[in-house]
């Protein structure tokens, strides 16, 4: 999101440097599950998940990205009779929020994707899903920033911003910089990011946790979700398939301080390979950790950062890799002075939520 | 899923790591020791496969009266052995995570001794990929462990000790050798050859199979190494080219051999997935053999109650390697604090032993230690990442790309996200990223990712039903 936000407000005809305390796109963004899915988004968050959607399909356009992006059908599944309560449920939310989302039953389900299990007992379908190779994406993005002008900087942690009246001035380990404005996109960082700017609001890090087989014959095409959420699993073109769907590690947010929990990893292989049998035959190759920021209501924080004019912050969106790059725009076209098209998210609300508690 | 509890895990059945289980056992500890072998033995006192008749290979007399001595010691101390097992992952504190015969198993101890022992470094070259070219690891197994002759025509290339080692073994077995081309020069043998006076062992064992050898008659190319393979049908063709001190191909004459098997290996790698996924610090060391862990004169690893010995930490052979096994046991009995007055002089007594008996592993060591320019010559279409097919080109396009270390360009194009799990390429990935970027130190390694080997999918998750998935909350709508 920061990447597509100096990318826009570098387009937009702004001078722009990008910081970043490794190399950019690496830490979440670079081990992401890369899914593309609306069952998996919170229905707040459809409209924008479906415009972030366009932007991956179309980002040959705008990101330069040729490869590692697919664009599929969704399916969410029920396995009991509970599951498919909750199926039907959410869907018809998430499908009164936009998302084009029917209830199909079995014998369809495995019409759309002949390798699904028998024991499935409802199903959702979405047909604007899809993937992303999300280990490619940070090459696409540098071409991208350097040709729009935009100065990267890498290696350069922050260790402090300071407010000077008429803008910012970031201490960096690479130097110091000053701006006008100053955007903060850090995930799972954002919450010590904020207290530097005198915010202090609570930001979990949730630590999920990716599994990703051997290369298979390809064995399925569609992107494999469940009612609870907890399940995401797709084939992509180089025939590894990826298991994810939130199941949690231990540690983190730094990168060295998290570790896999292997009765998770054993628990969301067993669900994958529940829906997907063919899954028993092949082996794990991988499994690893990304870190996620997660507010207190679980929403998005996109706005201005009160009573620091000129300061502004992006990040903690759930299943953010679909909305991300449309969450990025909207951020720049805000700071650019452009209508948005749909209503950012202040920061706002979880300050006073803090000052209560 | 079975669950096992003890005082000291020991990771490996290597010489290390069997002294190790022996020796903590002795001092009054419950060891279980995990190996994924057969039978406990590792690569170099590995056992003869169960129902072999025993022939006798020049390995044979040192190599296998040592390895039974040290099984029979495991065997009589009381340790568990959990052999056939893989270790996939570890949790602080410490759990290791198995797969096995019996499905998953996990051990629980407040200690651990890792004992991973080494594997090859391969340089690519055209034509490596080829069916005809196995490692010199795999070499040994066969002919150690079924006593079966990899080909019967053989070219040998590669560093250290292991490649006379193979050319003396598939000899006595029968096999032709047909050329060996030491990348080391005869004048660093020299130099190298008096360390090894500290080791009698070592030097008869040495000069058994340079007799053998000799006496058959094989030409030795020394400072040569293989810079082209070609499949011609029915045999390979290996063309045998000079290089300097610093493994860089230069002018000269080239030798054509024809034969129906390559045996390679540039050297040894000491195996550091398990002690870098424990998150133990590690520092570089180019004459240890690699990327090592940062270890105190005990044995001690960064982190408490982690402990490794053995090539796994700097590579020294095998006799140096059980030294440090029985330092590492020794040295977590007295952190326990059980038999502390025998631990103590155990340890001392080890430390003085080692001080003597490293000389010669060190020596060897620095003989398979990874050359300069090793990675120069690899051509850009040649494959260094044989499970992912990527190329020179692929990662010399990654590092124009602005990728500054190993993890990015293994992200960029898929080099050693193989069933492999980047052991064949580590280095030669690693070589040439650093070739651009400055140091093996500034590149960095590949991050340590569980499960530390390929595990079935089946194997994993067991048999089940839908209720034994242990889900966790629902996300939130």
């Amino acid at each position: 999101m920061g990447s597509t936000t100096a990318l826009y407000l570098a387009r937009g005809g702004m001078k722009v440097s990008l910081i970043d305390r490794g190399s950019i796109a690496r830490e979440a963004s670079g081990v992401n599950a890369g899914t593309l899915t609306m069952h998996m988004t919170r229905a707040d968050l459809i409209p924008y998940a479906m415009r972030g959607w366009e932007m991956w399909r179309d980002a040959d356009q705008w990101l330069g990205l040729k490869s590692g992006i697919t664009t599929t059908d969704g399916l969410c599944l029920a396995f009991t009779e509970e599951e498919a309560d909750m199926l039907r449920q959410r869907s018809e939310v998430r499908r009164a929020a936009g998302a084009p989302i029917r209830i199909i039953d079995r014998s369809e389900a495995r019409r759309i994707e002949p390798s699904l299990t028998e024991k499935v007992r409802l199903a959702a379908h979405c047909p604007i899903d899809g993937h992303v190779s999300a280990y490619l994406t940070g090459m696409a993005y540098r071409r991208a920033l350097i040709s729009d002008g935009v100065n990267i900087m890498e290696r350069a942690g922050v260790t402090g911003i300071d407010d000077l009246g008429y803008g910012y001035q970031i201490n960096t380990l690479a130097g110091t910089i000053q701006a006008r404005r100053i955007v903060l996109a850090g995930g799972a960082w954002l919450g010590q990011m904020l207290s530097w700017l005198g915010i202090n609001i609570r930001i979990r890090s949730l630590v999920n946790q990716l599994i990703v087989t051997e290369r298979l014959p390809v064995t399925m095409r569609t992107v494999i979700t469940v009612a609870s959420g907890l399940l995401s699993l797709k084939q992509f073109a180089n025939g590894t398939t990826l298991i994810g769907g939130g199941w949690q590690g231990a540690g983190g947010p730094e990168r060295n301080t998290m570790s896999i929990i292997p009765e998770n990893m054993i628990g969301n292989t067993r669900l994958a390979a529940y829906a997907i049998p063919a899954l028993k035959k092949t082996r794990v190759v991988r499994a690893w950790l990304g870190p996620e920021a997660e507010t207190d209501d679980a929403m998005p924080i996109i706005g201005p950062v009160p009573g620091r004019p000129g300061a502004f912050v992006i990040g903690s969106v759930h299943s953010g890799y679909t909305s991300g790059p449309y969450m990025g725009r909207l951020m720049a076209d805000f700071i650019l002075g452009r209508e948005s098209e749909h209503p950012l998210f202040p920061v706002d609300r979880l300050i006073k939520n803090t000052l209560e508690a | 899923m079975t669950f096992h509890e003890a005082d000291l895990i020991v990771v490996g059945g290597g010489p290390a790591g069997m002294a190790a289980a022996a020796q903590g056992a002795e001092l009054g500890l419950s060891v279980i020791l995990i190996d994924d072998g057969e039978q406990p033995g590792g690569q170099v006192y590995r056992a003869e496969a169960t129902g072999m008749y025993s022939k006798s290979g020049v390995h044979t007399a040192a190599n296998k009266t040592a390895g039974m001595r040290l099984r029979e010691a495991l065997f009589k101390c009381g340790t568990r052995v959990l052999s056939k097992r893989t270790l996939w992952s570890i949790e602080p504190g410490y759990t290791a995570h198995l797969i096995g015969p019996n499905g998953p198993e996990t051990v629980s101890a407040p200690r651990v001794v890792i004992a991973s022992g080494a594997y090859e470094r391969q340089i690519p070259f055209p034509g490596w990929t080829n069916p005809e070219v196995i490692g010199l690891a795999a070499a040994t197994i066969l002919l150690k462990s079924q006593h079966t002759l990899p080909g019967k025509r053989i070219a040998i290339a590669g560093a250290g000790p292991l490649i006379y080692a193979v050319a003396a073994e598939a000899i006595s077995l029968g096999g032709e050798i047909v050329a060996i081309a030491d990348l080391s020069s005869r004048l660093t043998w020299a130099s190298e050859v008096p360390k090894l006076f500290t080791s009698p062992r070592l030097l008869s064992q040495g000069a058994a199979w340079m007799a053998k050898i000799k006496a058959s008659g094989t030409p030795i190319y020394f400072s040569h190494r293989i810079s082209e393979a070609q499949y011609t049908g029915k045999n390979i063709t290996a063309l045998l080219s000079p290089v300097n001190s610093e493994g860089e191909l230069v002018d000269g004459q080239r030798k054509s051999v024809n034969v129906d098997t390559i045996c390679i290996g540039s050297g040894l790698v000491p195996a550091t997935e398990l002690v870098m996924l424990a998150g133990a610090e590690m520092r570089y060391a180019a004459s240890e053999g690699g990327w090592v862990p940062v270890r105190d004169t005990e044995m001690r690893l960064s982190l408490p109650g982690l402990y490794a010995a053995g090539d796994g930490t700097g590579i020294l052979g095998a006799i140096p390697s059980e030294i440090e096994g029985r330092l590492a046991a020794a040295t977590a009995a007295k952190d326990a604090g059980i038999s502390e007055g025998a631990a103590h002089s155990i340890a001392r007594a080890m430390r003085r032993k080692l001080a003597w008996k490293k000389m010669a592993g060190r020596a060897a060591a620095r003989l398979m230690a990874i050359k300069p320019k090793m990675a120069k010559d690899i051509p850009g279409d040649c494959i260094v990442c044989r499970c992912e097919d990527v190329h020179r080109y692929d990662i010399e396009a990654a590092i124009d790309n602005g990728a500054k270390d190993v993890n990015q360009v293994k992200a960029w194009t898929r080099c050693g996200m193989g069933p492999c799990q980047g052991r064949m390429c580590r280095e030669s990935a690693a070589e040439i990223i650093a070739s651009r970027v400055g140091s093996r130190e500034a590149v960095g390694v590949w991050t340590s990712r569980a499960p530390l080997k390929p595990i079935n999918v089946s194997e994993l998750i067991g048999d089940y039903s839908y209720q034994d998935i242990p889900m966790p909350k629902s996300a939130p709508l």
